[in-house]
């Protein structure tokens, strides 16, 4: 590992990330019920913003 | 203090998904800085840096970057496990803390237990991948670094992505009118790309910093 290249090593470390970002969706999906991602590759909730009582229910401010 | 070196506050640094400030300059004053540690008096009496925090262990400055790294990419999950269990003397304070370094719109960042994360996708993969970097490097992964100026084909990216996402957000100022909307997706890859290569200038330059001095 140690004697591969270092744009190499860097773009393992760059599918770890995606690895990681695809497990934190899920886990998103697995606890959040609520509010729940829309889906693995696209996911930003588009009608959240207009929606008061969600902002300020998620807001952690505001609780 | 810097956000990045941790070490001491020059003022000149913000990194943030928009702005990065005036390289260069930090590199120097971080030089300086160690260098004056390690010099600032006579050779026998000179306090060795790796044992300014603890004497006699392996604790040096580079360590104590890697934890504050650590730390600082640990607490923004810590924040919504806590909320979910009504520990909100746990949560507020992280929220709070974070809040000065993250917009923390709640429609740009994961969530975990019906809760946010501290801060948003993009911090979360600029500062991961710093950190998943600086790991690296710590553990003699990578040792080759790069010039500073190797960061722009790095922030090309992200400044696309989150450049035009700014302007239509300004432009739009309705969320729902404007014409550009990032994923987080799009956030996750280019704040990944811009924090690996941070990672690279900055880490490789203080642990050979940190090297030069242990000699």
């Amino acid at each position: 590992m140690k004697n591969l290249p270092t744009p190499l090593k860097l773009l393992f470390i760059f599918i770890g990330l995606f690895v990681l970002y695809f497990g934190l969706v899920q886990i998103w999906s697995l606890t959040s019920p609520e509010y729940p991602p829309n889906s693995l590759l696209d996911h930003y909730v588009r009608n959240a913003p207009d929606v008061d009582e969600w902002v300020d229910s998620r807001r952690q401010h505001s609780r | 203090m810097c956000v990045v070196c941790s070490v001491q506050s020059y003022g000149v640094l913000g990194i943030t998904p928009y702005t990065i400030g005036f390289f260069p300059y930090v590199t120097k004053k971080i030089s300086l800085l160690f260098s004056r540690i390690s010099h600032s008096k006579s050779a026998e009496e000179a306090i060795h840096p790796s044992k300014v925090f603890t004497s006699g262990s392996s604790y040096n400055l580079f360590t104590i970057f890697v934890w504050f790294l650590i730390i600082l990419n640990v607490l923004p999950f810590i924040a919504p496990m806590a909320a979910s269990f009504g520990w909100y003397w746990i949560s507020e304070p992280i929220y709070f803390v974070y809040s000065f370094m993250c917009h923390q719109f709640h429609w740009r960042s994961l969530h975990i237990n019906n809760h946010q994360v501290a801060w948003c996708t993009r911090d979360t993969f600029i500062w991961g991948s710093f950190l998943a970097v600086t790991l690296a490097v710590k553990h003699g992964f990578i040792t080759k670094g790069l010039k500073w100026y190797w960061l722009i084909p790095f922030t090309i990216p992200i400044a696309l992505d989150g450049g035009i996402q700014t302007i239509a957000t300004m432009v739009g100022f309705n969320f729902n009118e404007q014409f550009y909307l990032s994923t987080n997706l799009m956030r996750m890859i280019t704040g990944s790309i811009f924090g690996i290569g941070l990672g690279v200038v900055i880490s490789t330059f203080l642990k050979e910093e940190q090297d030069r001095i242990d000699l």
